[in-house]
């Protein structure tokens, strides 16, 4: 889950160069949306599963569309100025996106384990592991599987990657790249609502709930390295085992630890395991 | 020489009235707002120092939060775990940790380009974040420390919290505000500053006229943790207690945001986003449970309308109403 | 010394590519001299060799009677080798006259100072004001380097260079990106203030017309090597030289 959370926020940053404060926000209003149309199908009675990847769908494209109102209105004119103003941007996007998620939902705590329960488990060595755990990593799976295809065998794929690294040759070419643009924004978002609505069961819901993937998510894609979609999944595995350890041994500093492993690692490849090297900033 | 002399009053006249305000503040306002101009001035303060690097020397470090915050657990501990009650040495020991603290952690960070420098800063002053989280028996974690009134010019002052917070400690707010202003006009307008600003502008030019830049972002990363620690001392004083989230990234975060809101490119920048953020926010919260709503879009309208924070912008329309012309940035 | 600058048997190798192949050059104290050459002969490489930007493969770099071949940038800019760009280099935000004035504060070592205001030097604006109505940039004292018309930001590039004070002063490009006009007006300037300063100049020139009129010599390189040093009218007689269309 993190994974799709990480790679959604890479990919905005290395096709738009835009380091997506809100995507937290994102992620929230994904979970915010699976959990309202969960309460609501589950009266429907139909099968788990298929339920699930509906919900999963819908938030998803609900996410998606907003994506479409705010990057033309909000992002394209700070995308020539510096990366200071964007994150300023991005972040008064992110307090008005969890503040609408108040005023929609209320300020309680809600939690909705039921799906997680659905599935039901499976007993491996000795422990019973809940079967949505392993729905979750294929989902997540995937989903990144999907990404990937997107971006590498597709021409809309390959027509991002020119635009990102070549604007005025492709706009030349007679390419309308703002248009592009806002689909990679788009679906960037997709994937941390994704990432939200496919952890709704496991995650407490409240206003803010996105702000912590958000900083896991700028040290995964620290490590993995910036510009690349691959490092961005190494970096989520990493940082996921580090923090099980981590929890399991540490629990005191087990969230030092994390930052300490970043610190590390940007210091001997400062850009991060995979990444390019500089990236113009 | 009567001419000249006028000018300069004239010119003068907005500051003596301002400085009046300051020092005439506690004899007609509230101790709520005393308590408030307070803060407001020492985030200021911080953002001033802060600026010395975001917006001269051009690099954004995420992690000022921590010199701040570790200037604020000063006190925490000296009240905790000693007798010590003196500002003075409050204040020098404040000093001296921010200070080493920004000196180690800065040296390794200068070394890097820009967004690597940001996640470097972020990571170290996050680490100081947990630490300070999880060794709960020596920093009571997230429930923080206390902290007493201090002791001024060896004063004991044996009066109720109000009231010194608004007489004594006020007045040594204001008058170390002051003080470390009239430093930062100093530094800023300094053949350093210009150097940090010339680094800002264009380092690989800067590094072929023969300048060590490295060396002399470290210089300016030391400057403005120092004024962070001080900044936070005194804070820590006002406020009367220490916790962690005086360290998050999310605080660093603001400070940025104090900065760019003001205008990076002007000394008195910071300091005016610094007393609008802090005087928004504050009404905003109090205004409505939806206040990041309200603050949020604010920041959003600000940021698009204004590419050069408030005062930038302000003086933009200036010199454009006067016909000359305006760089992109400054 | 009679000779500034002697670069002995210098070679770089890119892969396979011999950006400069086997290159003995010297200059003598005080003169102007053009390298001239078609693209990819090297003139840039030579150039990031001397101020070492590059290191080379092979061969020595002698400034001033000392081997300087592995020294720093840093410690080539001490020792008096500056240079202009041709993608003009400034600091765009700064004003034309702090733009001199920094470079003038690194000569001078002041750049540590902190706790003096730059008023305080007063120095330093005198001469910056000199050196910008040397350059005939002074009307634009107060203007952000960015708003300079591409002429005036050459002549700046340059002009910053000069402020340190160099013993040899190397141009890329002068006139590049500079109109047509006002090309004669650019090379008047700058070499009148070699002149004056008793600088020893290297220039990267497209212009043949323009480095025949200014140069006391002229090196024509292709491919990597040196085919022709001398005074232009020797060098233009050159049965090579007139092959590659100098002549």
């Amino acid at each position: 889950m993190l994974v799709l959370f990480s790679l959604g926020l890479n990919l905005i940053f290395s096709y738009l160069n835009v380091l997506n404060m809100a995507h937290g926000g994102f992620y929230t209003l994904g979970i915010y949306l699976s959990m309202t149309l969960a309460t609501s199908i589950a009266l429907k009675g139909l099968l788990p599963i298929q339920s699930i990847l509906l919900l999963v769908i819908v938030a998803g494209g609900i996410t998606g569309l907003l994506a479409f109102i705010v990057e033309p209105l909000l992002l394209r004119p700070v995308y020539i100025r510096g990366h200071a103003d964007q994150l300023l941007l991005t972040y008064g996007l992110l307090l008005i996106l969890d503040d609408l998620v108040k005023l929609g939902w209320g300020l309680e705590l809600h939690s909705v384990p039921a799906a997680y329960y659905f599935l039901g488990t499976t007993p491996i060595l000795g422990l019973s592991f809940p079967n949505y755990n392993f729905f979750l990593l294929l989902m997540s799976f995937t989903l990144a599987l999907l990404l990937w295809f997107i971006l590498y065998k597709t021409m809309f794929g390959k027509t991002c990657r020119a635009i990102a690294e070549h604007r005025e040759m492709v706009s030349a070419l007679g390419v309308n790249s703002a248009k592009f643009f806002t689909l990679i924004f788009a679906i960037g978002v997709v994937y941390a609502g994704w990432g939200g609505s496919l952890m709704m069961p496991l995650s407490g819901i409240f206003p803010g709930i996105g702000l912590e993937p958000l900083i896991l998510s700028f040290i995964i894609v620290a490590t993995g390295g910036l510009g690349s979609l691959k490092g961005a999944v190494v970096g989520a595995f990493i940082v996921g085992l580090v923090r099980s350890i981590g929890i399991g041994y540490f629990p005191e500093i087990e969230l030092m630890i994390v930052y300490l492993i970043m610190a590390i690692i940007l210091l001997i490849r400062p850009q991060g395991l995979f990444g390019k090297r500089e990236i113009a900033w | 020489m009567v001419i000249e002399l006028r000018t300069r009053l004239t010119k003068l006249f907005p500051l003596i009235i301002l400085l009046a305000i300051l020092f005439l503040f506690p004899l007609f306002a509230p101790s709520y707002q005393i308590f408030l101009l307070s803060y407001a001035l020492l985030l200021a303060l911080t953002a001033l120092g802060y600026n010395l690097l975001f917006g001269k020397a051009g690099l954004l470090s995420f992690g000022h939060a921590a010199y701040f915050g570790l200037g604020a657990y000063v006190p925490g501990f000296l009240t905790t775990y000693t007798s010590i009650r003196s500002l003075e040495i409050w204040l020098i020991l404040s000093i001296a940790v921010s200070a080493i603290i920004g000196a180690l952690i800065g040296y390794v960070c200068v070394k890097y380009t820009r967004i690597h420098f940001a996640l470097l800063t972020l990571a170290f002053s996050m680490m100081f974040y947990s630490l300070l989280f999880k060794f709960y028996d020596i920093t009571r974690g997230d429930d923080g420390l206390y902290v007493a009134i201090a002791d001024i010019l060896g004063t004991s002052f044996k009066m109720s919290k109000d009231a010194y917070i608004a007489g004594p400690l006020y007045y040594a707010t204001v008058v170390i505000f002051l003080i470390l202003v009239g430093v930062g006009w100093i530094i800023y307008n300094s053949p350093f500053g210009k150097t940090l600003e010339a680094i800002g502008n264009n380092s690989a030019r800067v590094e072929f006229l023969g300048v060590p830049v490295k060396r002399y972002k470290w210089y300016a990363f030391i400057i403005s943790s120092i004024y962070g620690g001080i900044a936070g001392c005194l804070f820590g004083i006002l406020s009367g207690h220490v916790s962690p989230t005086a360290l998050h990234w999310v605080f660093s975060g603001e400070i940025v945001f104090m900065c760019v809101l003001g205008g990076t490119r002007l000394f008195i920048g910071p300091i005016v986003g610094a007393l609008l953020f802090t005087y928004i926010k504050t009404y905003t919260i109090t205004f409505t449970i939806y206040w990041q709503l309200l603050f949020g879009s604010i920041l959003v309208i600000l940021v698009l309308l204004f590419p050069k924070g408030v005062l930038g912008g302000a003086l933009t329309l200036l010199r454009r109403s006067r016909g000359e012309k305006v760089g992109l940035r400054t | 010394m009679a000779y500034v600058l002697e670069c002995i048997g210098i070679k770089k190798y890119f892969g396979d590519v011999h950006a400069v192949d086997d290159i003995t050059l010297r200059l003598k104290t005080g003169i102007i001299s053009t390298i001239l050459g078609p693209n990819g002969a090297g003139k840039t490489t030579l150039i990031n060799l001397i101020t070492g930007w590059l290191t080379p493969d092979a061969g020595k770099i002698i400034f001033d009677g000392t081997d300087i071949t592995h020294l720093t940038p840093h410690d080539r800019v001490k020792r008096g080798i500056c240079r202009s760009f041709q993608l003009v280099n400034l600091f765009d935000e700064m004003t034309v006259l702090d733009n001199i004035c920094i470079a003038i504060l690194t000569r001078k070592k002041l750049t540590k100072s902190l706790l003096r205001p730059l008023k305080h030097y007063k120095d330093v604006e005198t001469e910056a004001y000199d050196l910008l109505k040397k350059l005939g940039l002074e009307k634009y004292a107060s203007e952000l380097a960015i708003n300079l018309p591409q002429g005036s930001r050459k002549l700046l590039d340059v002009g910053l260079a000069l402020a340190l004070h160099p013993k040899l002063l190397l141009l890329d490009e002068p006139t590049s990106g500079v109109a047509t006009s006002d090309k004669t007006q650019v090379m008047d300037t700058i070499s009148s203030l070699v002149r004056d300063a008793k600088v020893t100049a290297l220039m990267v020139e497209h212009d043949v017309e323009l480095a025949f009129s200014y140069s006391t010599e002229l090196i024509i390189m292709s491919q990597g090597k040196i085919i022709a040093q001398g005074p232009p009218e020797i060098v233009r007689k050159v049965e090579e030289v007139i092959r590659l269309g100098y002549g």
